[in-house]
């Protein structure tokens, strides 16, 4: 029921950010868009929304995905894609990759997900040093790995000429105004369910301690492997796609939690699916709130989430503690 | 028949010496008790023999087969383990709990069927936690979430149980009750307990086999009247005991 409801919600997200923007289109371009019977000038809009709607359905899943993984991992309900560094180090390669000037959009996707890939190999690296990689050795060197990049980037922008430093601004709250390449999203985040969905029940073991799901039969050491490269893949996509996105990683799984998926085999699909929503909204507001100018969708992600998160929290609190307690 | 053995078995944690060269066999129906004082590195033991940690030396044989050449969720099947500490981190009810205790019985793609609720249920009943199911584990007590525990252990059905302070949080009627029911169980099904107690009373009580631990590497094993005597006791938890006889009832204390 709540896979249904969310699926539906997604599709209205959807149509959603197709309908709307600066031209409006009505509900019957859109079938005529389908069909082929469309005018030029209504085609390549359609075109061009698809697009970035395609990019916010894979980003938010992305993100929502890597953030419930990244949650059992380190059993940790603070944990969000960004907090090992995977971020960080795209980061770093994005805006040295525009520091340079080396233009076009594939120049800087394809150096953060270099970055990413370089931060994810050095913090396990360091973490999994001597074999032994408990949550709190992997989040405290995830942590401080991240707070290196921070430097890195504060360092970069400021050497920057003024001319670049909007792009690079941008780029660090989150766009989804430049990007291309939504196939790659897509199909990483197929992946990431392909590889999610068969562990699900594993999790629920495993996010009741990696002793008691030992003893449970998990292959607790390969299934936080797993779960260490899946999220941090699924991170590098996203932020490679659209820079950081905040909030979404962190607080959709809560939000699906809240709403009664606490059983992995749910709480996983449900995220993908809330956290595409999710995107889809607030992209659609970026681009038509204060248009013609175009806001940073990390910012909406943040306005829309928190009143929504905090309203359930304390709906969950009334209802006498059913899941709402310790979100 | 023998369930759960170990063959010079030498464990070691952070340098000390836990066990050395230990031989041990649980059989069917045999209910042991583990003493020993804090530290003697009785919950280290317990992970070893759970297949949990590895090592120094020696082989873990579960049903004649050595523990390592389980398969994980197989093994699991066969010999479960209570930890001592463990609390949950994110929200969940009750019966989602307890029903964790059914994960190495369903295959990958199966989802938990009405036998596996049934089962839930009567290991929630079986520890005192009917009409609990719809709680959140946040706001159970510290008794409670014990119990919780016991009843997903029960749900996993192991033959060979090892039980890490059963009674740790449990008021008296529940201490009494919990190892009843258990060692009942373990006795009449042919299955095999072994329990870490810190009251030498209740392993007097409800343990036929007792195991000592020094905390150097020296073990004592046997039967629990020929271990169970105030010396080999006082020696074990280097203070002195009284010792204050009831019948054929013994009860020690410490002075």
């Amino acid at each position: 029921m709540l896979l249904g409801g969310l699926a539906a919600l997604t599709l209205l997200s959807f149509l959603l950010a197709l309908t709307s923007g600066s031209v409006a289109l009505e509900w019957t371009s859109l079938w005529q868009g389908l069909n082929g019977t469309a005018p030029e000038p209504v085609r390549q809009i359609l075109l061009l929304r698809l697009e970035r709607a395609l990019n916010a359905l894979a980003c938010g899943g992305l993100l929502a995905l890597a953030g419930a993984l990244l949650q059992v991992l380190l059993r940790n309900p603070l944990a969000d894609p960004y907090v090992l560094g995977v971020s960080g180090g795209a980061s770093a390669g994005a805006l040295s990759a525009l520091l340079l000037g080396l233009g076009g959009w594939w120049a800087a996707t394809g150096s953060a997900f270099l970055g990413a890939l370089l931060s994810m190999m050095l913090v396990f690296g360091l973490a999994h040093g001597r074999g032994h990689w408990g949550p709190t050795r992997l989040l405290l060197t995830g942590v401080v790995v991240a707070a290196g990049w921070g430097a890195l980037i504060s360092f970069l922008l400021a050497i920057s000429p003024d001319t670049h430093l909007r792009g690079m601004l941008f780029w660090l709250m989150g766009d989804l105004s430049m990007t291309r390449l939504s196939a790659g999203g897509l199909a990483l985040l197929g992946l990431g369910m392909l590889v999610a969905l068969p562990l699900a029940r594993e999790l629920n073991v495993l996010v009741r301690g990696e002793l008691r799901a030992g003893a449970l039969g998990v292959a607790v050491s390969r299934l936080r492997l797993v779960l260490y490269f899946a999220a941090s893949l699924l991170t590098a996509g996203a932020v490679a796609i659209a820079g950081n996105i905040g909030f979404v990683g962190l607080v959709v799984p809560h939000l699906v939690r809240l709403l009664g998926g606490r059983d992995h085999r749910v709480l996983l699909p449900a995220a993908v699916l809330l956290g595409a929503s999710l995107l889809l909204v607030a992209d659609t507001l970026a681009r038509t709130l204060l248009a013609p100018q175009q806001l940073p969708v990390g910012v909406v992600t943040a306005l829309l989430g928190v009143p929504v998160f905090l309203y359930l929290l304390q709906r969950g609190h009334r209802a006498g503690g059913q899941g709402g307690e310790r979100p | 028949m023998t369930l759960l053995a170990c063959r010079g078995l030498t464990v070691e944690i952070a340098g000390r010496r836990v066990c050395e060269a230990l031989d041990l066999q649980l059989d069917a129906g045999q209910c042991w008790g583990m003493l020993g004082c804090n530290g003697a590195g009785k919950t280290t033991l317990l992970h070893t023999l759970a297949g949990l940690r590895a090592a120094q030396d020696g082989e873990i044989l579960l049903a004649d087969r050595p523990l390592t050449a389980w398969p994980d969720r197989e093994r699991a099947r066969h010999l479960g383990l209570l930890l001592q500490d463990n609390r949950e981190v994110f929200p969940g009810t009750v019966l989602e709990t307890v029903l964790i205790g059914r994960h190495p019985h369903l295959q990958r793609w199966e989802w938990e069927g009405e036998a596996d609720l049934a089962k839930a249920r009567s290991a929630l009943a079986a520890v005192d936690l009917a009409g609990f199911e719809a709680r959140d584990v946040a706001t159970l007590s510290g008794g409670e979430y014990q119990r919780l525990q016991i009843a997903t252990l029960l749900a996993q059905a192991p033959r060979v149980m090892l039980l890490d302070e059963p009674v740790n949080h449990l008021d008296l009627k529940h201490q009494a009750a919990i190892l009843t029911r258990l060692t009942d169980m373990a006795r009449q099904a042919g299955h095999a307990l072994l329990m870490v107690l810190h009251d030498v009373n209740l392993a007097a009580r409800y343990c036929d086999h007792l195991l000592l631990i020094y905390g150097n590497g020296e073990t004592r094993q046997g039967g629990r009247d020929a271990v169970l005597d105030k010396p080999a006791l006082e020696r074990l938890y280097g203070c002195a005991l009284r010792e204050i006889r009831d019948g054929t009832q013994r009860w020690f204390m410490a002075d």
